[in-house]
């Protein structure tokens, strides 16, 4: 196609538009002045904001939040959203802009704080980032609240005498916006996938009608607001922040509903001490959700951290071992390997009885010196297993086992020396308990590896009964087990036998 | 060739330890009928002796070697399709389980030339 002189027009004009006005930022201008207003429409017609304060300034969080996941250069939407909701009619035109200068303030202070939090800390999963976005919020909003209502005073639609009382007011609805939106927007806004099996679906649905039903009656002053603590906590352990900053933005939701509901639309002369009470409810119950939420990611990740950890001390224990072992079966027990073949081969020199005597005691004592060496390093590490690989040290064991045991499956490939080591301990303890308790006429061994791991499974068709006590063998091979991530099912019912299973996880490197 | 005083049995030393590859050598060399051809410390190594014109017809294998094991070693010269022996040997006995099924695996110690004759009588007995 040839380049029509249109066309090279376009082009220029496209150069001549500044390289920051990109179309992304456009469209993010328009989106975020739509949310903003649209949020601001929202609580006019719900009547919980007025011309002048809120119970919950919505618009804040929707700003701010905006502001901190897309970025500050987003500002101009908010801007624009602002103009537009504005009520131009209830308040002078230069008390108007000059509360649009403190809005745009606002959310500006409160998405740069958040994101500096951000780069430091995780803004909901960490005391520290809960703390910094809590700064934040209340720092905003502290602009907000003092540059709206001088404004305002200043320009005569308010009188100077009630700028503190309106201040505080105001402060206070828009913390509460903040409070509201910004961590659920957070939270929601990691690119994790929501898995819910339809049980946990049913135990959230449960927890939000609980919660709906709660806040409802105590926006209704039947019952008191702290009722709904509990489940909020609840909701914060088992769904984390996401389920925790939707359930309060929920609560809230429905207490707001409840108290607007009840008192008419909020305005100039509806600061009402219900009102404060509401935002007070709103405020300490966003806060200690956020915090109980932080607190239960922190004592994960440090459960998390504890188990990593007895892993690499597992898995570093096992390694000297196996070191030993080796360091073993390379130096001492080489040695004397050789000492014995090049005793044997001189023994056939001597001539004189008590020389052959001599050396077949000799000899005898060696063997004995290597046998020991061997169940030695054998305790230390089983060199079966990195001479001849799980199959074959299982068929080893099989094979001096006093009763007979039948090999269903054994593991065609090799699997981490650990896994390995762990699925050894389990066989050679269950074919001892066997022996020495069961009373068994046979056991059948099972021993699989795939790419999800090692599992074991040992049943034999003896007395049956066993049961784990403190300090017992069963007790260590479970605790064996577990450190590695794995899982241990002990069934012997009396009579009928006993099955052990054991499943150890591969390692995710 | 006289009929009475066949070839010695050419022999092939694997092992990585030296201590004990010069022990299983010296009892090779001190066996009659049985003549060493090579001693080497890892599978690769083996592998090309196996083809060489040293032609061993019984190769002595460590079973535990870094790199390529004795089990590995084994399962190559027994693709090369060569007329020749493989007995692997450990620093540990394994139990009788070891020596019923296809695996074999020997004690180390129990190498003497006593040991090694009685082998290979009767591992020639059992190919008539």
């Amino acid at each position: 196609m040839v380049e029509g002189p249109e066309r090279v027009a376009l082009r220029r004009s496209a150069a001549a538009a500044p390289a920051w006005l990109t179309r992304s930022r456009l469209w993010g201008w328009v989106l975020l002045a739509l949310l903003y207003y649209g949020s601001a429409r929202f609580g006019y017609a719900f009547g919980f904001s007025g011309p002048i304060a809120a119970i919950v300034w919505l618009p804040v969080g929707v700003g701010a939040a905006f502001l901190t996941i897309g970025g500050l250069s987003f500002w101009p939407g908010a801007l624009i959203g602002d103009l537009l909701a504005d009520q131009y009619t209830s308040v002078p035109v230069w008390g108007a802009i000059g509360q649009t200068i403190g809005n745009l303030l606002e959310v500006i202070v409160i998405a740069a704080v958040v994101r500096e939090v951000m780069r430091r800390w995780s803004p909901l999963e960490s005391l520290r980032g809960v703390a910094g976005v809590l700064a934040g919020i209340c720092a905003g909003t502290a602009v907000s609240a003092i540059v709206g209502p001088l404004s305002l005073a200043v320009s005569g639609g308010l009188s100077i005498g009630s700028v503190p009382h309106v201040s505080w007011t105001w402060w206070l609805g828009d913390t509460c916006g903040g409070l509201l939106v910004v961590p659920l927007a957070l939270a929601w806004s990691r690119r994790t996938r929501v898995r819910l099996s339809p049980r946990r679906a049913v135990e959230a649905f449960v927890a939000l009608a609980v919660i709906g039903g709660l806040s409802l009656i105590a926006a209704r002053g039947v019952t008191p607001a702290y009722l709904v603590f509990p489940i909020l906590a609840i909701v914060a352990v088992r769904f984390g922040a996401r389920g925790a900053t939707t359930a309060v933005f929920f609560s809230v939701a429905v207490v707001v509903w409840g108290e607007t509901d009840r008192h008419g639309h909020f305005s100039f002369d509806s600061f009402a001490p219900s009102v404060r009470q509401t935002q007070f409810f709103i405020i300490v119950l966003a806060i200690s959700s956020l915090l109980m939420t932080a607190l239960v990611a922190e004592r994960g990740a440090a459960l998390r951290e504890m188990r990593a950890y007895e892993e690499r001390a597992f898995s570093a224990a096992e390694a000297e071992r196996r070191r030993m072992e080796r360091d073993l079966h390379d130096g001492a027990q080489q040695r004397l390997l050789a000492l014995t073949i090049r005793f044997g081969l001189n023994a056939r020199e001597a001539t004189s009885p008590t020389l052959q005597r001599l050396f077949a005691q000799t000899q005898g004592q060696l063997h004995q010196a290597i046998d020991e060496l061997r169940d030695l390093s054998h305790g230390i590490h089983p060199s079966v297993l990195s001479e001849l690989g799980l199959a074959n040290a299982t068929r080893s064991l099989a094979g001096r086992s006093a009763i007979p045991v039948t090999l269903v499956e054994l593991p065609t490939r090799s699997a981490d020396p650990d896994l390995q080591a762990a699925a050894y301990y389990i066989l050679t303890e269950t074919l001892a308990n066997a022996q020495k308790h069961s009373g068994a006429s046979s056991i059948r061994v099972r021993v699989s590896a795939d790419d999800a791991g090692l599992q074991v499974v040992v049943e034999d068709n003896g007395v049956g009964g066993a049961t784990e006590t403190a300090g017992s063998g069963l007790m260590g091979m479970r605790q064996r087990v577990e450190t590695l991530g794995g899982s241990f099912v002990l069934e012997s019912p009396a009579g009928v036998g006993t099955r052990v299973t054991a499943v150890i996880p591969a390692r995710v490197s | 060739m006289h009929a009475t005083t066949p070839d010695p049995v050419r022999v092939l030393v694997v092992d990585d330890h030296e201590v004990a590859r010069e022990a299983l050598c010296d009892v090779v060399a001190a066996t009659p009928g049985f003549d060493l051809v090579g001693a080497v410390a890892s599978g690769p190594e083996a592998l090309e002796l196996v083809v060489s014109v040293a032609a061993p017809q019984l190769v002595l294998l460590d079973v535990q070697m870094p790199g390529m094991d004795g089990l590995e070693t084994a399962r190559r010269i027994d693709r090369l399709g060569r007329d020749v022996t493989v007995i692997l040997l450990s620093a540990q006995s394994f139990g009788p389980a070891f020596q019923r099924g296809s695996l074999s695996v020997l004690f180390k110690g129990d190498v003497t030339p006593g040991w090694l004759t009685g082998l290979w009588a009767r591992h020639c007995g059992s190919l008539i």
